[in-house]
């Protein structure tokens, strides 16, 4: 048996839910966020940027300055990757006798 | 159920250990061997002293959250059931991406670390079938690798919660499709989609879901159970992980802008994948209560195929009802071991 209180808070956010629902699936909604987050974006990229400058004028590192150093990091690592994948032999893919019938071949010219 | 004054024992034990993170549920259990790696990418081959089906089962999982969502508990697990079957299940996870797979494309998946699974799993069993399995985007993922890879020994496909149709996806859909949102608006610094974003546009979906839950946690407080399940699957709910830039451009411009897969072909490189050219046997297993894969996304699949035997699975629940609760363990779980069965050779 479902407790009054639980039939209470089901009778007021059901509907609330179904409101809520319907309102983020609206337009205006839809156009708020994408403005929100796009504005968000733009006054942390400024706020780092001036920050930067202000770290940069005294000579110190800043947060942008460690994403520089892990994407170059991260270049390498992509780069040791496809060095791997040219050294490695290629046992990788399926073998030959599990991928079907090899593709019919042109007839050899006599 | 336990009396008045024990339920409030009950009740105020689990509700400290709740506040104080004590009986955070164990979860992923079900014992395993990695049998490949490469990168991110990692295949297990879960433990069994009964596998009596071939061919072996191969479940890709998804790209936005982590894989133990199909080995929550021993009691919910999708893994463990499907062992305990009968079946060699094996499992293609993919560890959190880090700036270095900031540039992973879905190529990179299709035609690099899926194929390979396949290769190393088949050399690891001797088999030389596979039985391919798609949780969510892992769906998206094999259905390109089935569609662009006709050369590879599938012998029966199936698809958990994929998304098809990207207009029935809802908000966060729609923020792309109709360019109120690029991708690089919400791409971090170091290349990714972070985890954060992810988690706050499937809030945004149910914006009172948090506060129900929090709610029928409280009135099932008491119920060792119902928090043990409510844990585990919070857990897992909250433990987004990011999605690599070049993949989520490419999600943005050819499944949400360009719809392609509804369309059936879908580029891929240098070619083009078209779902036509599956032939297999596929399952198209859906929820009807779904509301981050709506059921009307997924349904399309079916007939998009080119299978003869494409089939479809129904479900009354929501997205994780093929993993927890009664619908997983009363109709889900038996209806795809049943499928698979129905599919595979004895012995």
């Amino acid at each position: 048996m479902t407790s009054l209180w639980r039939q209470a808070f089901d009778a007021v956010e059901r509907p609330l839910a179904t409101a809520a629902e319907s309102w983020v699936q609206s337009k205006t909604f839809m156009d708020l966020a994408a403005v929100t987050i796009r504005v968000q974006r733009r006054l942390r990229a400024d706020g780092q940027r001036m920050t930067e400058q202000w770290l940069h004028a005294w000579g110190m590192p800043a947060h942008g300055d460690l994403f520089t150093l892990m994407n170059q990091v991260a270049s390498l690592e992509r780069q040791v990757r496809d060095l791997e994948r040219e050294l490695q032999p290629r046992n990788a893919r399926p073998p030959a006798a599990h991928l079907g019938p090899p593709a019919p071949q042109p007839p050899r010219e006599a | 159920m336990p009396d008045l004054v024990a339920r409030q024992m009950l009740r105020a034990r689990n509700g400290l250990g709740c506040l104080t993170g004590a009986n955070r549920p164990a979860v992923a259990q079900t014992p395993r061997d990695l049998v490949w790696k490469r990168d991110k990418a990692r295949l297990w081959r879960y433990r069994s002293g009964q596998r009596r089906y071939r061919p072996p089962v191969l479940i890709v999982h998804s790209l936005v959250s982590k894989s133990y969502v199909l080995d929550l508990l021993p009691n919910t697990s999708l893994v463990r059931y499907l062992t305990g079957e009968g079946f060699d299940v094996f499992l293609l996870e993919w560890m959190p991406p880090d700036p270095a797979d900031a540039e992973n494309t879905l190529e990179t998946y299709v035609d690099d670390y899926i194929p390979a699974a396949i290769g190393a799993l088949l050399g690891d069993v001797g088999a030389r079938e596979v039985t391919l399995i798609g949780y969510c985007f892992g769906g998206i993922l094999t259905l390109l690798v089935a569609a662009g890879h006709p050369e590879l020994p599938i012998r029966n496909m199936m698809v958990m919660a994929t998304p098809c149709d990207y207009r029935e996806m809802g908000f966060m859909s729609s923020m792309f499709a109709e360019a109120r949102l690029d991708a690089d608006d919400v791409i971090d610094q170091t290349g990714l989609v972070p985890a954060r974003a992810l988690d706050e546009g499937f809030q945004t979906l149910k914006p009172t879901d948090l506060l129900v839950q929090r709610v029928n946690l409280f009135e099932n407080l008491w119920n060792n159970e119902f928090v043990e399940g409510f844990l585990a699957i919070n857990q897992w709910a909250r433990d987004q992980v990011p999605f690599p830039g070049g993949a989520f451009r490419q999600t943005v411009s050819l499944l949400i802008r360009q719809n392609a897969l509804l369309a059936g072909v879908i580029p891929l490189g240098h070619r083009e994948a078209r779902l036509k050219d599956i032939r297999c046997p596929f399952l198209n297993a859906f929820a009807e209560q779904d509301g981050i894969t709506p059921a009307a996304s997924s349904e399309p699949l079916t007939r998009l195929v080119g299978s003869e035997d494409a089939s479809e699975l129904r479900l009354r629940s929501g997205h994780i009802g093929f993993v927890a609760g009664r619908q997983a363990a009363r109709i889900a779980r038996p209806q795809i071991a049943d499928w698979i069965r129905r599919h595979s050779d004895e012995g």
